[in-house]
């Protein structure tokens, strides 16, 4: 039983702006979850430990963003927000690992700039927040473009 | 396989692309026999090879950079910016070329916008017009019935009284085979804000009129169509009962998934079946072999390899009465180059031309909706002539239907780095992405003979063939054009549209370019408009092939394609290309009778 994952769904809702609901239905859960552990590596435990005193805060929405964008995790969840809205890992500057003690990774290791895989392009969410869909995929219908979107 | 070698066809065509599909249909069904030669792979032919193409499409995700990027590479038959390790165009130039094409059966056309407009009468005389460049040796009537022949085998979707303007004509009763693309949300604003408006331009005041563009994409067929006779609209290759409409995929470049925007594959399948045709991929034309006494070609060499990437090839010659250069208008200059083509007028390789194009966006008043649809639907098409042309470049301007160059992904890397997350991040973003828009200008070139294709024995490509060695520029002509649609055209529209003008000129995207005029600078890139190295003209001094599009001093050669072309104009040029492979090989078939 993966017992982070309702804490993992939770975190990236409060991050992302979409519900728990939303983002379950992207299929893509599992998937960012495994990266995530991948890419914090020793340091997840701590995140996790982060992560529950944040989604535990009351709405105060300043003192969420105080917490989340002065913590040295903040460089992390801009690249996980980056994740879900364009589908594509960016790899973390060299300083942020040098500041938390995790190696650099290389060209084909999970914290290196990617598509995790196609699923990951295809429910981003950048595209749906504008009420369109991601190019390639889940067209809309002939003439759709010139009526206002129905969503 | 020895004996097809053997065989001495009708027609060779060199180039799976359109000029080449265009030409065999044509000639096919004039019941000739015809080899086509394709330099790249059949690689998306099959309808599972299609669907990988796709896949490869979704995988890279937002990080693919250019066009070509779903289709395999290829070191055989190289594309230009493919791969950075291993680039295909030797760039001498004051400035970079910066458009590409796809080598691969049905070659760009895989991933062109489709948009499918005719020239203008004045773009064949703009010399005696505007004292500017060269006139063509045919006029807009002499191409009319071709357009309509084009218009029809690739399937356009428009509307006459929309496409009628500067002298423009059709035939009484003429309708297009399907009917115009439904305008985007965006068309329509601009369409609302800009009714009445006008600019000066050297003097003169002109309307900015929006219409819908004509385009090579599956809309509704028109029952009127060819005298009442009606159109089936053509979809996808091995799936013909897909792409039958436009569906909304908005990723017309680099690849439609059903395939309900024309490509040249399904040409080519339609030629096949309606005679003798026979596509031979993986078969790199290297020379055409030239009999020394009667100037006639004898055979096409090629080399034949038998996987991607192979350094290991045959070469072989094809043989027919008539050989068809089709390969675009880089790739025919390189074969012709390296073979000796015989060229009294020394403008072989010289003139090449593209639209230089700019970007302008802003953000409208309302939300328009934009990342859906085909990429352009209409278009400030009222620039495109006028007295101005004596002084600067015409232009058209694309109302861009998927926001601005590089998004949605800079939005989001830009509010991250502003630290914004949650409810309030999606509320940013989604305000700026649904206001987005944008207009693609397009920049009439005028033909340079320094603008130039050359080959050198230093720079060899792969199975040891010429790589093409580009020498490009922009003249102030173009770039005072673009200086008139930055400086007089954008700032009306901004007004009248009530526009947050966000254009920005001092970070230069990926792939494009920077320049400057007149102190101005501003960024261009390459559309993919491959114009002008082997211009046809009135006599052998003058231009590589006559009217017909056959050589000067190779009387079974002809030369197809986009390169043949004397000025670029302001349209997109397939359609025009198509209509003068289409003439051309009506001149072939009745040649060889």
């Amino acid at each position: 039983m993966n017992v982070t994952r309702p804490l993992f769904l939770e975190f990236c809702s409060k991050v992302t702006g979409y519900s728990q609901l939303e983002l379950e239905a992207t299929g893509l859960v599992d998937l960012y979850q495994d990266l995530w552990g991948k890419i914090l590596g020793p340091k997840l435990a701590d995140f996790y430990g982060f992560a529950r005193s944040l989604v535990g805060m009351s709405s105060d929405r300043e003192q969420t963003a105080s917490l989340l964008t002065s913590s040295v995790y903040w460089p992390a969840v801009s690249s996980l927000i980056g994740l879900w809205y364009l589908g594509s890992w960016t790899q973390l500057p060299n300083a942020w690992y040098a500041q938390v003690g995790l190696p650099v990774p290389g060209p084909t290791d999970a914290g290196s700039t990617h598509t995790p895989a196609p699923i990951a392009y295809i429910e981003q969410l950048s595209y749906r927040t504008a009420d369109a869909h991601t190019p390639g995929t889940k067209p809309t219908g002939f003439g759709s473009w010139g009526l206002q979107p129905v969503v | 396989m020895a004996e097809l070698s053997q065989r001495i066809f009708d027609v060779v065509i060199v180039g799976g692309g359109v000029a080449g599909a265009m030409a065999a249909i044509k000639l096919s069904r004039a019941g000739k026999s015809v080899l086509v030669l394709e330099a790249g792979t059949d690689a998306v032919l099959s309808p599972n090879n299609y669907a990988d193409a796709l896949s490869t499409f979704h995988a890279m995700g937002s990080m693919r950079s250019t066009p070509n990027g779903p289709y395999p590479i290829n070191h055989d038959a190289l594309s230009p910016n493919d791969s950075q390790q291993d680039p295909y165009f030797v760039q001498i130039g004051k400035k970079r070329f910066l458009s590409d094409y796809l080598r691969m059966l049905g070659g760009s056309t895989l991933h062109w916008q489709g948009t499918t407009l005719r020239m203008l009468p004045n773009d064949f005389r703009m010399q005696s017009t505007y004292g500017q460049a060269v006139d063509w040796p045919i006029s807009y009537d002499d191409l009319e019935p071709y357009y309509c022949e084009a218009e029809h085998t690739i399937g356009v979707s428009a509307n006459v009284e929309d496409q009628a303007f500067f002298g423009v004509w059709f035939e009484k009763g003429y309708v297009y085979p399907m009917e115009k693309m439904p305008q985007s949300l965006s068309d329509q604003y601009f369409m609302k804000t800009l009714t009445g408006v006008s600019v000066d331009l050297y003097g003169g005041s002109y309307p900015l009129k929006v219409i819908s563009l004509a385009t090579a994409r599956n809309s509704i067929p028109n029952p009127n169509f060819n005298h009442g006779r009606g159109y089936v609209a053509v979809g996808a290759v091995g799936y013909p009962e897909s792409g039958m409409r436009c569906q909304g995929n908005s990723s017309c470049s680099p690849m439609c998934p059903v395939q309900a925007k024309f490509n040249a594959i399904k040409t080519l399948i339609a030629a096949k079946a309606a005679g003798d045709v026979e596509i031979r991929t993986q078969c790199v034309a290297s020379r055409l072999l030239i009999n020394v006494d009667s100037g006639r070609i004898d055979g096409v060499e090629y080399k034949r390899y038998s996987n991607p990437g192979d350094t290991a090839y045959v070469t072989e010659v094809a043989r027919g009465a008539v050989a068809v250069l089709a390969a675009n208008a880089i790739e025919n200059c390189v074969l012709m180059l390296a073979s000796g083509v015989k060229d009294e007028s020394d403008q072989l390789g010289r003139n090449l031309m593209d639209h230089p194009y700019i970007s302008l966006q802003g953000l409208s008043p309302e939300p328009v909706f934009p990342f859906r649809g085909p990429d352009v639907t209409s278009g400030v098409e009222s620039l495109r002539d006028g007295k101005f042309r004596e002084k600067h470049a015409a232009f058209r301007a694309s109302i861009g239907n998927w926001g601005w160059v590089g998004e949605p992904t800079a939005t989001v890397a830009q509010l991250l780095s502003a630290k914004q997350f949650g409810t309030a991040f999606r509320q940013q973003l989604r305000d700026k992405l649904t206001r987005m828009v944008k207009l693609g200008v397009f920049l009439e070139q005028l033909p340079d003979p320094n603008n130039r294709v050359t080959i050198d024995r230093q720079h060899i490509g792969a199975l040891g063939n010429f790589l093409p060695i580009l020498n490009y520029n922009y003249a102030d002509y173009s770039l005072e054009g673009g200086l008139a649609a930055i400086e007089k055209v954008w700032p009306v529209i901004v007004e009248k549209a009530a526009i947050d003008d966000r254009t920005d000129f001092s970070a230069v995207p990926p792939g494009f370019q920077a320049v400057e005029c007149k102190g101005k600078k501003f960024n261009v890139m390459g559309p993919g408009h491959i114009v002008g190295t082997h211009r046809m003209g009135h006599n052998k001094g003058d231009s590589v092939v006559d009217s017909h599009l056959r050589s000067w001093t190779h009387p079974n050669l002809y030369v197809v394609g986009a390169g043949s072309m004397v000025t670029i104009g302001t349209s997109n040029p397939t359609l025009t290309l198509a209509a003068l492979s289409l003439k051309a090989a009506e001149h072939i078939a009745r040649d060889l009778t």
